[in-house]
């Protein structure tokens, strides 16, 4: 019920904005409706990579949705026309409510407007990193898998039907060993996660990793990793997260990887960099939550206790 | 691709290969056997350990509250029921009210307890949890939360196992079986116990219920031996123990050759877990190995039993890739009829013994970046009323409040949970539900979808039908996710 409410009182916001400032931004206000109502089944992409695209229409893709609209014309165009349809064959969304009247004028408004895409950016706001990068992947080698997990490392699928895979070393264990990646190049059109952390690894180690070109996720923490390896790792431009807890990566290592544009977070508790060396990444990567101090806790509460209770005698 | 299958999961694949179940009937002994055997055998429709989407977290650490901790003292700050002080409760409120102890018209009770508001968020928090205030841009608190048990035992059984009566399966025993174990030396689901009592509901709320005893978790304690029973007795030596071992393996394998019983492999399957943990888990339970600073952060001594120690060690855990850490505190049922339960001494002694280590936690995990793909739950089973408990029609020197299934807080941080957040209502003494309710099995369905699950997907096949976790509820609560 409330979400009928919301949605009813956000599409009156939009109605409103748009009332306010003319002219209808496809980007700002036509978008979350239409991705509300209609991306599932046009321009949804699926864990596989496959994209939803039903009548041919993906609403992610300006050419697409052209083809659906005579600009200037909401009456003669179907992607308006369809909306405000009585026809229970033809309607759209032909599950759920209708659109809102409020809803329903956005879309004429913005075609009666000349139906522009002006500043709309391709990725459409549902497109997470991972399905870009599953798009158009292949299904890994069976024998570099096999490889792998006879040296006991796990290899999965992030998600059923994924072509995306996550490697952890983790449980190798002790019999882990600086050779242990030469294969990975073999699973470089992959490999999304790779997980060395506590693996018995050096800077060589990382040489093959630099193929992995979509490495969103990396643990090198707790390893002999030091700032030559970093050189491997500046080149992975799609890498998020990067775990260098516990390693003797320096200031002069961390410089390395401010070509990481896409980094969100970066690990540096234990390891030899400096208040200095983070603040000069950090003006760089202004993005990225770099973790590197200590945890403090406030006064220890035991000691409190400690002082109170002399108190009581 | 697989996880590491254990030998049980192995066999029973074999067994389903090799023969059909017709044959399998035929050979069993008698019909309970093969009946049982029916049941895993349809069982096996399961996920083989990938999830359904790609989840933001990976391991869970559930920290229960077992008693119900006071919302009203802790998260959820009124200021109308500070005014409200003292007068009789407006019979609005009671009205098709069930309560556990209170009787005829109670007295509103105010906040028993300063609150102030702390980090960017402007969260309210009360001035019991000096340390938590610190951590409150990290967490997402939510305060809707709402059951339909007000006793203990049935409201531990609903939030652990979505059901308030006994045998199902517990949330840690269904994510276990959905997405199996990354570590063959550890169990993948371990439950710790402080405060001197297991919960109310028994270890039910950490049973396998009617999935293979496999999943069920294990208990390990933090005083004395990790693992009751694991150790060695005296004069038999680990090669002989291996030894024994292999020789009773080979008797079992010989049995499942014949009968076919899967219940023999899961047999071998756990002598062999328990003989690995006999390294393993002394290894992972021992805080001693830790550095003095990190022990002093959660407040931890080794050799004690204390939440403090299962908090350490439940990091330890979650960095050895268990899938499951269960930690149960006991003691938070403060309805005012002693010093040992009432809302000042009680509750004072209680956040002041997981304030600081639940803290510790959140940031130790933070550091090392494990707090990305591990979830952290904190809360109890149901919450408080706002007026004062009046045991049998009077008021004591103590001061505490009923059981209140209406609406209580929980909070999660990590596993791509919200931040600095936010989320629900309660109407304006915080006895229900105003906005955006959570019932338990949306708070579980919300927990699976993080972990990479459609709540109504992961189901299992028992007595003619499919089970989950969620029942026939629950709604994931996208609102709560980053």
């Amino acid at each position: 019920m409330t979400s009928k409410w919301i949605k009813g009182m956000a599409a009156g916001s939009l109605l409103l904005s748009s009332a306010l400032h003319g002219a209808v931004d496809f980007t700002k206000d036509l978008l979350p409706i239409l991705e509300e109502r209609c991306l599932k089944c046009h321009g949804h992409v699926k864990e596989s990579g496959k994209v939803v695209t039903k009548g041919d229409l993906d609403i992610t893709k300006p050419e697409s949705v052209k083809e659906f609209l005579k600009a200037g014309h909401p009456e003669d165009s179907t992607f308006y026309t369809l909306v405000i349809s009585d026809d229970e064959d033809d309607y759209m969304p032909p599950k759920g409510d209708r659109l809102t009247d409020a809803q329903k004028k956005v879309i004429s408004d913005w075609i009666k407007q000349g139906a522009s895409f002006e500043g709309y950016s391709k990725k459409a706001k549902g497109e997470t990193l991972l399905e870009k990068l599953a798009k158009g992947t292949s299904a890994p080698s069976k024998a570099a898998i096999a490889h792998f997990e006879q040296m006991g490392a796990l290899v999965l699928p992030l998600a059923q039907n994924s072509p995306l895979l996550q490697l952890n070393f983790k449980p190798v264990g002790s019999k882990s060993n600086p050779d242990m990646t030469k294969r990975i190049v073999e699973l470089k059109g992959n490999i999304v996660w790779l997980n060395l952390s506590k693996a018995n690894i050096n800077d060589a180690s990382l040489v093959p990793v630099t193929e992995l070109k979509k490495l969103t996720r990396l643990h090198l923490d707790n390893t002999g990793i030091t700032d030559a390896g970093l050189q491997s790792v500046a080149s992975l431009t799609n890498l998020e997260y990067l775990n260098l807890y516990n390693t003797a990566v320096t200031d002069a290592g961390i410089a390395k990887l401010a070509s990481l544009k896409s980094l969100k977070k970066l690990f540096l508790w234990q390891s030899k960099v400096t208040e200095a060396g983070v603040k000069s990444l950090q003006a760089k990567l202004p993005n990225t939550y770099i973790h590197f101090m200590t945890p403090k806790m406030k006064a220890p509460v035991k000691k409190e206790e400690k002082k109170k209770a002399p108190k009581k005698k | 691709m697989s996880l590491f299958k254990n030998i049980f999961q192995e066999a029973d694949e074999k067994v389903v290969q090799d023969i059909s179940r017709r044959s399998f009937l035929k050979h069993s002994s008698c019909g309970m056997l093969g009946s049982m055997a029916l049941n895993s055998l349809m069982a096996e429709e399961k996920t083989n350990n990938i999830p359904h989407h790609h989840g933001t977290a990976k391991k869970v650490i559930f920290l229960h509250m077992a008693g119900a901790p006071s919302q009203l003292e802790l998260f959820d700050y009124k200021p109308l029921l500070e005014k409200m002080d003292g007068k009789p409760c407006p019979e609005s409120y009671l009205e098709g009210k069930k309560l556990a102890f209170a009787k005829g018209i109670p007295d509103m009770l105010g906040p028993q307890h300063k609150f102030g508001q702390y980090g960017e968020s402007g969260t309210y928090i009360s001035d019991k949890l000096p340390h938590f205030q610190s951590i409150v841009d990290e967490v997402t608190l939510i305060k809707s939360m709402y059951t339909d048990q007000f006793n203990h035992a049935p409201a531990q059984l609903l939030m652990h196992t979505g059901f308030p009566r006994l045998g199902r399966p517990s949330m840690g025993s269904w994510m276990t079986y959905g997405l199996g174990s990354e570590n063959n030396n550890l169990p993948s689901y371990i439950s710790l116990i402080s405060g001197g009592k297991v919960p109310s509901a028994g270890k039910s709320v950490w049973g396998s219920g009617f999935l293979p005893s496999f999943y069920q978790g294990v208990q390990c304690r933090s005083q004395g031996e990790p693992v009751m029973y694991s150790a060695n007795p005296k004069g038999v030596s680990r090669d002989l123990r291996r030894r024994t071992l292999d020789a009773i393996n080979d008797m079992n394998r010989i049995q499942h050759a014949e009968a076919k019983d899967p219940e023999t492999l899961a047999r071998i399957s756990q002598y062999e877990m328990a003989f690995r943990m006999q390294m393993s888990v002394p290894e992972a339970m021992d805080i001693s190995k830790e550095p003095e600073y990190i022990r002093d952060m959660y407040g931890a001594e080794p050799g004690k039993a204390s939440f403090a120690n299962n908090c350490l060690l439940a990091r330890r855990l979650i960095e050895r890739d268990v899938r499951f850490v269960q930690l149960y505190d006991w003691g938070w049922d403060n309805h005012g009829t002693n010093p040992n339960d009432d809302l000042h001494n009680q509750l004072t002694k209680k956040t002041r013994e997981v304030d600081r280590p639940m803290t510790a936690l959140i940031k130790d995990l933070k550091s090392r970046g494990m707090l990305d793909d591990t979830l952290v739950v904190w809360g109890g089973e149901f919450g408080r009323t706002p007026f004062r408990e009046n045991r049998g029609g009077k008021y004591g020197k103590y001061v505490g409040r009923d059981h209140s299934p209406g609406a209580f807080t929980m909070w999660m941080a990590g596993g791509g949970a919200k931040k600095g957040f936010s989320y629900g209502e309660t109407d304006e003494v915080g006895y229900n539900v105003a906005q955006n309710p959570v019932f338990i099995h949306d708070l579980q369905a919300t927990m699976m979808h993080m972990m990479g699950f459609n709540h109504e997907k992961l189901t299992y096949y028992f007595q003619g039908r499919d089970y989950r976790l969620t029942d026939v509820g629950g709604h994931v609560k996208k609102d709560l996710l980053i």
